[in-house]
């Protein structure tokens, strides 16, 4: 399950999220190019650190407490299911500078390989996020109160993100705009049922796939 | 872009199934999981109570608006099982950082920043921004009541 979500300046920066099964190294790497240049997701023990201006860089804190207790890998046990489970996070500063013409990046998470290249075998497929200028207009598509128990309880929201991601795609292609995503809450019925955040993401995936 | 709702919670020991009842529907921990968003790093604005860090508390900043993004849903059993936001036999409300006493006068206690004034703080100096406000209790609607009241009726009414 893979998320790329806005970071507080939505035009230079992106948050990612993942869950992992197991324990392992992963990164988030974003094609160049024909490179894949990665980035490790936080891990407790990071030490900030300072870094140059420039683009296309992991962001840093100057606090590592905040890393640690914000940011820092998460690993457990999923209720009931018993998966041992990793979630990455990672936020990178992927402009230093606003961009001029909407540019779009792909995106892909998982392990390395042994000379730091993407582990194929052990990656995502691939997404996409999309670098607005300023001088597009923000245009909110709210949803909320998915809240299923059963998959299929999730199908109509399905359908439904379809529709929505077949309209955000004709309005982004009409207009100047932002699109930005907002669900504002209960996406499950009982937060420590995982089968219920998997079972809302993969309905709405043609959303998340490429859109914050 | 989300904020947590009450059926995203699960309970202060997030390894525990839980029944859906209020002891399992306090803690935003799994919305902590499955996203991850940059939050401030200012002094008074850092979402951390007791070392815990707040889930769903974060804004985005465009041109001429701002997004912020407001956890609504934290509980009393939150405040308390998850937060150890408690004053003698007291909880804490985070929001307010008033004791919510059984009986008596409620207090004041200053051993770390309420969430009411880390958003107060979050909306210092947007100029001519204009700010759009997201939670999932409009506005706060039970939260808010109980924290203005202090009742046990209205507490009784929290979850739906």
């Amino acid at each position: 399950m893979v998320t790329c979500s806005f970071g507080k300046n939505p035009y230079t920066t992106r948050c990612f999220n993942w869950v992992s099964g197991g324990l392992f190294d992963e990164y988030v790497f974003i094609k160049q190019g024909a490179t894949w240049v990665r980035f490790e997701s936080y891990k407790e023990g990071d030490e900030s650190i300072t870094q140059e201006p420039g683009a296309l860089k992991r962001k840093e804190f100057n606090n590592v407490n905040i890393i640690n207790c914000i940011y820092k890998r998460m690993t457990g046990r999923f209720p009931a299911a018993n998966t041992q489970y990793t979630s990455h996070k990672c936020i990178i500063n992927v402009v230093s500078e606003a961009v001029i013409s909407p540019t779009e990046y792909t995106y892909i998470v998982g392990r390395a390989d042994k000379n730091g290249n993407p582990d194929l075998e052990h990656c995502s497929e691939e997404y996409t996020f999309t670098l607005y200028p300023t001088s597009y207009v923000p245009r909110i598509y709210q949803t909320t109160d998915q809240q299923g128990f059963h998959w299929v309880e999730y199908q109509a929201w399905g359908a439904a993100a379809e529709v929505i991601n077949d309209q955000i795609n004709d309005e982004v292609s009409k207009n100047n705009i932002i699109p930005i995503l907002i669900n504002t809450g209960d996406m499950t019925q009982s937060g420590s049922r995982v089968n219920e955040w998997i079972d809302y993401y993969n309905a709405g995936k043609s959303l998340f796939s490429h859109l914050e | 872009m989300n904020v947590v709702g009450n059926n995203d919670l699960c309970g202060n020991n997030f390894n525990i199934l839980g029944t859906g009842d209020d002891e399992g529907k306090a803690n935003s921990y799994y919305f902590h999981v499955f996203y991850c968003y940059e939050v401030e790093t200012e002094n008074g604005m850092i979402p951390i109570i007791n070392n815990k860090y707040v889930p769903s508390l974060y804004k985005i900043e465009f041109n001429d608006y701002v997004l912020l993004m407001v956890n609504s849903e934290i509980t009393s059993v939150n405040c308390r099982g998850w937060y150890n936001a408690v004053s003698g036999n007291d909880t804490i409300n985070v929001y307010t950082g008033w004791t919510m006493p059984s009986s008596g006068n409620a207090q004041y206690i200053n051993s770390f920043t309420s969430i009411y004034t880390m958003i107060y703080n979050m909306t210092e100096g947007l100029g001519n921004k204009k700010l759009i406000a997201f939670c999932h209790e409009m506005p706060f609607t039970v939260i808010t009541a109980e924290n203005l009241e202090n009742n046990s009726t209205i507490m009784g009414r929290w979850r739906s």
